[in-house]
């Protein structure tokens, strides 16, 4: 490896620990002999890593709890009924699949009852053309009811 | 920061408060000093680490423990941090400000105006990759892991965040042999 080749490891996989000992122990080797690496390792270390590494730790205030607390209680409440989320997934596709099937069960029904309906109206239409459709005979016997009113009334 | 029994997670997120204040207890302190490295300051890492744990007790009954606690709420407290990082930039048009306070903060403890200062000249993708390395001490998997990017896209931003805290370095007057 040449001496970039080493300073990307450097910056940070052999800062952090990050690497393999085998790669450890060639890059110690490599800062023993190398003087522009050893400086760049060196300043690396001083300037971006160890200032950071001493950092205080810093603790959350005491009140900090009470008001993430007074946040969650004083937050709108879930509506009464809450259903999981799977469980209200499934609940939609069946009351989807229950809807369409009654949907075409509707259309099923409507579908017999407007062939049935076609068909009677058909005959009625046939009837009609022959001459010995119903009506003519009701037409006839009306006339004939009111003939024998008329009369009787005369009479 | 110590393991979380499953039955404390489960109980909270059926709103038990006593066992949702367990989970604060132990995790409030990493939290915060995420937010407070993220932010630079004090009353925003307040604001953070608030908004932080009102988020986790709303999604606690969404964690189903793929990954382990800490992990989930070091991802919270990272997109959060980073969310307020860049709503105060928008806000300043400066990347973390560094306030007047670091003169006085400098008696408290000098090397805190430094820490403040090379953070402040990351920005948020570079700042919480660095803080949860040199800070938190978290392996680059774990960082991975948390931020859910590449281990190498961790290298990336590792090695440009040093690249610009040696620049920083050498700009507040510190020696900088490289």
């Amino acid at each position: 490896m040449n001496c970039k080749e080493i300073q990307e490891i450097i910056i940070t996989d052999y800062l952090d620990n990050e690497i393999s000992e085998g790669l450890r122990k060639e890059i110690t080797l490599h800062l023993s002999a190398c003087s522009e690496c050893k400086r760049f390792e060196e300043a690396m270390r001083k300037t971006a890593v160890e200032p950071l590494k001493q950092a205080e730790k810093k603790n959350a205030p005491k009140a900090l709890w009470y008001n993430i607390k007074d946040k969650i209680e004083s937050a709108p409440k879930p509506a009464f009924f809450h259903m999981p989320r799977p469980a209200f997934a499934a609940a939609a596709i069946l009351t989807v699949l229950i809807i369409a099937f009654s949907f075409i069960m509707r259309l099923s029904v409507r579908h017999d009852t407007a062939e049935v309906y076609l068909q009677e109206q058909a005959q009625f239409l046939v009837s009609l053309t022959s001459g010995n459709g119903n009506t003519n005979d009701y037409e006839e016997q009306d006339n004939e009811n009111l003939s024998s009113a008329v009369e009787e009334y005369f009479l | 920061m110590q393991d979380i029994p499953d039955n404390i997670i489960k109980e909270a997120s059926e709103g038990n408060m006593s066992a949702f204040q367990s989970i604060y207890d132990v995790s409030s302190d990493f939290v915060y000093n995420l937010a407070f490295r993220m932010a630079n300051n004090a009353e925003d890492a307040k604001e953070i680490t608030q908004d932080v744990f009102v988020n986790i007790y709303k999604n606690l009954k969404n964690f189903q423990f793929r990954s382990s606690f800490k992990t989930w709420a070091y991802r919270i407290a990272v997109n959060t941090a980073i969310n307020t990082c860049k709503k105060r930039t928008r806000e300043s048009g400066k990347l973390v400000e560094l306030t007047d306070d670091i003169a006085a903060e400098t008696k408290e403890q000098p090397n805190e105006a430094l820490i403040k200062s090379l953070l402040a000249a990351l920005n948020p993708e570079q700042r919480s990759c660095i803080v949860l390395r040199n800070i938190e001490g978290l392996s680059y998997q774990e960082i991975a892991d948390t931020l859910k990017i590449n281990i190498n896209t961790v290298r990336s931003r590792l090695k440009r965040a040093r690249e610009a805290l040696v620049t920083q370095f050498g700009k507040r007057g510190g020696k900088n042999e490289l």
